[in-house]
């Protein structure tokens, strides 16, 4: 069968050959998706939110012609490395809280994502947060935040792997519901 | 596995985030390349999940993403590609940081020097305004200092001169020899003593001579009052030595320091009292 060249091959071929206007384009697209992803990991941090996002962008088009299309989208690579990057942020800087206090009990990287505390600063937060209810938004977290597989969401939320494979589809059904 | 059963099955989800293993990744990527309709699936998916998480933040307005695209570009611009994953960004970060530090000292250098220039120069020409401010001080306070014992000297003058018991005295010539149009004005108290010259009207002497002031006493005593020059045709002293029991005044040319008796071929000019 023959392959279909899309819109989003053509953004490919410009990124790899290093064209800034093209990698402009997609950073008008993408940058605030990437930087509320960025935010969620970083207990929705703003000010080292955008840092990392500016960290990862950097990264993203030194490595632009790394990327390799079948393994999967652009979104999906972006995404990866800014998580990447924002998790290893929430490391250094729990190593540095634990060594002030020494709450060690808790799994950090859960205890991240999981806290909703909306910053008044942050009006679309609460919004979003009022999209999925909780159990829905900490199977989606879990893969989209920690970049969890099903059977290690299931692990990490103590939840049946079926149960996580259907609530992540229903709440991503639910948000293209919401948005389309 | 057909589209339908990829689509239901709940791994684009998970595809779409990255989380399923290589081989999954890969074997979906092909598959959406050989599918549209899986493609678009995909796409929707992705549309959603980046405007779900787009919510949570306040937009990036056009401003602030070109500033962030400037400093991408400036970032990379300055590093030599390196396609490592692991390193390469924490190699442009040190470059880029070590790049902004030095553009700062280099920054803070140059207006550092400037300042500094720029202060020494104001310094330098304060100083040359405060050393012609002073040297205009000096000079108006000796200015004053002068105007003052002027001042004082005229006082003295002419309160010896309208005091009731001053004498106005001329003293007129009386050789033809010496200085035929010449007189002399002067005051003497016979009170307090004082002789003042006021006028004169006597030619200049050679630098050696000097005219001498006599007081004549009783008989043919005379007392010496003094030399003084005579300069554009005035008298260059003002008070002289003090007179007691004068019964007039003489003056004669004698050598530069005076002599101890009149020389009288040398008689100016003498007065009547």
């Amino acid at each position: 069968m023959e392959q279909v060249t899309t819109i989003q091959d053509e953004l490919v071929l410009r990124l790899r050959n290093k064209d800034q206007q093209a990698f402009s384009q997609m950073y008008y697209q993408y940058s605030t998706s990437l930087l509320g992803v960025i935010s969620r990991v970083l207990g929705n941090d703003m000010e080292l939110a955008r840092d990392v996002l500016q960290e990862s962008m950097v990264k993203i088009w030194n490595n632009i012609t790394s990327y390799d299309s079948s393994k999967g989208t652009l979104f999906t690579w972006m995404l990866n490395i800014c998580r990447n990057m924002a998790i290893d942020k929430t490391r250094s800087r729990m190593y540095k809280n634990q060594q002030k206090s020494q709450s060690i009990d808790t799994n950090p990287m859960l205890e991240n994502y999981l806290q909703d505390i909306p910053k008044p600063e942050t009006i679309g937060l609460k919004k979003m947060l009022e999209m999925l209810d909780p159990s829905q938004r900490e199977v989606v977290d879990a893969v989209y935040l920690m970049g969890y597989t099903h059977v290690e969401a299931a692990e990490k939320l103590s939840i049946p792997l079926g149960t996580v494979k259907t609530r992540l589809r229903n709440a991503i059904l639910e948000l293209r519901k919401y948005f389309n | 596995m057909n589209v339908q059963e990829i689509i239901s099955s709940g791994r684009l989800e998970a595809y779409v985030a990255g989380a399923l293993d290589e081989a999954e990744m890969k074997e979906i990527s092909l598959a959406a390349k050989q599918h549209p309709e899986l493609a678009a699936e995909i796409g929707k998916i992705e549309a959603a999940m980046m405007q779900y998480y787009a919510a949570g933040v306040p937009a990036m307005n056009k401003a602030e993403m070109d500033e962030n695209l400037r400093n991408i570009f400036k970032a990379e611009q300055n590093t030599t590609p390196v396609y490592n994953l692991n390193t390469d960004v924490k190699t442009s970060k040190i470059f880029s940081i070590s790049r902004w530090a030095a553009a700062a000292m280099i920054s803070g250098l140059v207006i550092t020097t400037a300042l500094a220039v720029f202060m020494w120069d104001q310094n330098s020409r304060l100083k040359k305004d405060v050393a012609v401010i002073k040297q205009q001080q000096a000079e108006l306070l000796a200015h004053n200092k002068k105007m003052q014992q002027d001042s004082e000297a005229l006082q003295t003058r002419f309160e010896m001169v309208r005091h009731i018991l001053s004498k106005r005295v001329e003293l007129k010539a009386v050789s033809q020899k010496t200085a035929p149009d010449g007189y002399i004005v002067m005051y003497w108290n016979p009170k307090t003593k004082q002789v003042l010259m006021a006028d004169a009207n006597l030619p200049e002497l050679p630098a050696d001579k000097q005219y001498q002031l006599w007081a004549l006493l009783d008989g043919t005593q005379v007392a010496d009052l003094g030399v003084f020059d005579v300069q554009q045709g005035r008298p260059a002293s003002a008070f002289m030595k003090n007179a007691d029991n004068a019964k007039g005044f003489a003056v004669t040319i004698e050598p530069r320091g005076g002599s101890k008796s009149p020389t009288l071929d040398n008689l100016t000019v003498m007065s009547n009292l």
